[in-house]
């Protein structure tokens, strides 16, 4: 999967939205990326815009999204519908409302496996019965029949993984899997998508905030600030050697059960509004080593080093 | 030692459940079952625990924005239970809280000036260009400048709102600050910003604080001691070393190995299974045997007390014995 200067726009009353504005990444087979960035930077756009399901008013006005060769912007709907939960599946975030209440757990991963693979009825319910027992949900054939409400948080996110994963994807698509769900289910949550990833060997692109749970899962990470990829790196490089003033500047500001600090570090100010970005470096208004040109123009993303790559003036001489 | 300035005592909460044709009680939500702690002045306590614990029902109990069912809580030596609704009025001056939601908890169609100004207004603290001077010093406190006086919430980021919220919750000079998960709908690099400042604050006016979260990390950064709340009980309760580098109850010890550490893979990780079972019905003996990994036969017969283990470290455990406190 590649995707090159992707841009999905926002076309409201007061304006355009540039939600996602140029962004270029790429996932390797069998590699797990982590998207982080706070709310509004345009992570979520991004994955949205993979399986195009964005709706009025955003439109994807320019770029591509290569999968297996073929750019998934050009394809027509219904070929759209054939990729979608067959070879490119998503989780999404508040389990418990991806789930229709009034079919059964059992029907509706059921339905995805009638949608997309070619097998008779019986067939259809030892599948969903060997998914359901390979997410971890104890005593499926039982549990199949019962209702979204029935289930846990938790259990709700195993359900939505085993309706994933039930038609080998290619690449799962995450968006913060575990972010409404307690530490402990949270945990379990990881442990599962961690084991199912060897065994299913798909691709992942993981969406999320904290860069904790990015640890856990991803070997990559690209950090997103205000619509604009500002860098990516292997994740001990952006642990290690963080580039970015931003990534910096984040990275100090969490506080960490591992590390001692009296005071955190704080990035002043908010996060822009993407209706009206400031001009340059859109980061640049609260940027500690933010210089004249950092203003005027917008730096571009170059590789650094081997597989690291930083949006930053500090980096381009 | 210093001063107490609020102790809890067996506090209960239980919200009962209707049902049937007669509408009779027929169950009861054991939210917060038997809770006792004190907090100490100028303390920070803080209350973790995963969602339906009770510790948002427990902050709430000892502010008195809901009526417990039993127990006590003392403020400065007096019930805050047994109070009149005059004298809870002039206490609430003194006991303030910080909610979780800062756009739910402003009204939106209240200006700035009138949010902060209004406890002052209530309880008759200040009027005129006095209370307008005061206003402008909370807000600068709380790092807004003047020019936001006559705007509405909706003018403000999330961050900004909570500042509104701490400002009026300061407004008060409280002596107790209760903040309910006050950062966790905010953006990441906003956090940094409300927890540094409450922490000054804290320094600055000296007042109590219990902060309640579900976020271990944050938990850890701003507590001088920690209680560990599992299905409306307290399982430990110690200072905040003791509790990340000594943990006894292993509820707390899988709590803080599930936690995602940025730049780390963990592959011993505590995984509990199963989880929260539901406080309509707790399960007998050890409310955590049915996920415990160290559960023994008695664990499912009786509960343990909390009871001290070393001083000032608090365990509900069976796997702990009562050792000799030093005094």
């Amino acid at each position: 999967m590649k995707i090159n200067g992707l841009k999905t726009y926002y076309y409201i009353a007061e304006g355009v939205v540039k939600a996602v504005d140029r962004v270029s990444m790429k996932i390797n087979e069998e590699e797990a990326l982590g998207v982080v960035g706070e709310s509004g930077c345009g992570k979520s756009t991004v994955a949205h815009s993979i399986l195009r399901l964005i709706r009025q008013p955003g439109k994807i006005v320019g770029g591509e999204i290569v999968f297996e060769g073929q750019n998934l912007l050009r394809k027509s709907e219904s070929e759209m519908r054939t990729i979608r939960g067959g070879r490119i599946a998503m989780v999404f975030q508040n389990p418990t409302s991806s789930l229709n209440p009034v079919f059964t757990v059992g029907s509706q991963i059921g339905e995805a496996i009638k949608l997309h693979q070619n097998v008779e009825k019986q067939g259809i319910k030892e599948k969903v019965i060997d998914m359901l027992g390979k997410v971890g949900i104890p005593s499926p054939k039982e549990r199949m029949k019962d209702y979204p409400h029935e289930y846990s948080g938790g259990m709700c996110q195993r359900a939505m993984m085993a309706m994933a994963l039930s038609c080998n994807p290619k690449l799962l698509i995450a968006d913060e899997p575990t972010t409404n769900l307690d530490v402990t289910i949270q945990a379990q949550i990881l442990d599962l998508i961690r084991a199912l990833r060897k065994e299913f060997s798909a691709s992942i692109l993981l969406i999320g905030h904290d860069f904790g749970v990015m640890s856990e899962l991803c070997d990559r990470i690209v950090v997103m600030y205000s619509g604009k990829v500002v860098e990516s790196a292997d994740l001990a490089t952006i642990f290690k050697e963080p580039q970015h003033p931003y990534t910096k500047a984040l990275l100090e500001s969490i506080p960490r059960i591992n590390i001692e600090k009296e005071r955190l570090h704080v990035i002043p100010g908010d996060v822009p509004e993407l209706i009206k970005p400031p001009p340059g470096c859109r980061f640049h208004p609260r940027c500690e080593q933010a210089m004249g040109i950092c203003s005027k123009e917008e730096p571009t993303i170059k590789e650094i080093k081997k597989g690291h790559e930083v949006a930053c003036f500090l980096y381009s001489q | 030692m210093s001063e107490t300035i609020l102790e809890v005592e067996n506090l209960k909460k239980h919200f009962p459940i209707y049902g049937g044709v007669l509408r009779r009680q027929v169950a009861a939500v054991h939210a917060v079952d038997g809770v006792s702690f004190n907090i100490k002045k100028a303390e920070t306590i803080g209350l973790v625990g995963e969602s339906g614990c009770g510790k948002t029902t427990l902050g709430r109990t000892i502010l008195r924005l809901i009526e417990p069912t039993s127990g006590a809580a003392l403020y400065m030596g007096r019930d805050i239970f047994k109070l009149g609704r005059r004298e809870m009025r002039r206490l609430r001056l003194e006991m303030a809280m910080v909610f979780q939601d800062p756009y739910a908890s402003l009204n939106p169609r209240m200006t700035i000036a009138d949010i902060i100004g209004e406890p002052l207004d209530i309880h008759n603290l200040a009027k005129g260009s006095e209370k307008e001077r005061r206003i402008m010093e909370l807000m600068e406190r709380v790092g807004l400048t003047p020019y936001h006086l006559y705007r509405y919430p909706h003018e403000f980021s999330g961050g900004q709102k909570q500042r509104i919220g701490i400002a009026r919750a300061l407004a008060g000079n409280p002596a107790l600050l209760v903040a309910d998960e006050p950062v966790s709908s905010l953006d990441v690099s906003v956090r940094a910003q409300i927890l540094n400042l409450l922490k000054d604050l804290q320094q600055e006016y000296g007042f109590s604080c219990l902060y309640i979260s579900h976020d271990l990390s944050t938990v850890k950064h701003m507590s001088d001691r920690v209680a560990v709340m599992y299905l409306g009980k307290l399982v430990e309760l110690a200072r905040v070393k003791d509790i990340f580098n000594d943990p006894r109850h292993s509820y707390t010890r899988a709590l803080i190995s599930a936690i995602p550490v940025p730049g780390q893979r963990r592959e011993d990780r505590i995984i509990l299974k199963g989880s929260v079972p539901t406080p309509i019905n707790p399960p007998a003996g050890c409310r955590f045997h049915p996920r415990c990994y160290e559960a023994k036969p008695e664990c499912a017969k009786d509960e343990p007390q909390l009871i001290e283990v070393e001083k000032d470290h608090f365990v509900a455990c069976f796997g702990e014995p009562e050792k000799e406190v030093a005094t």
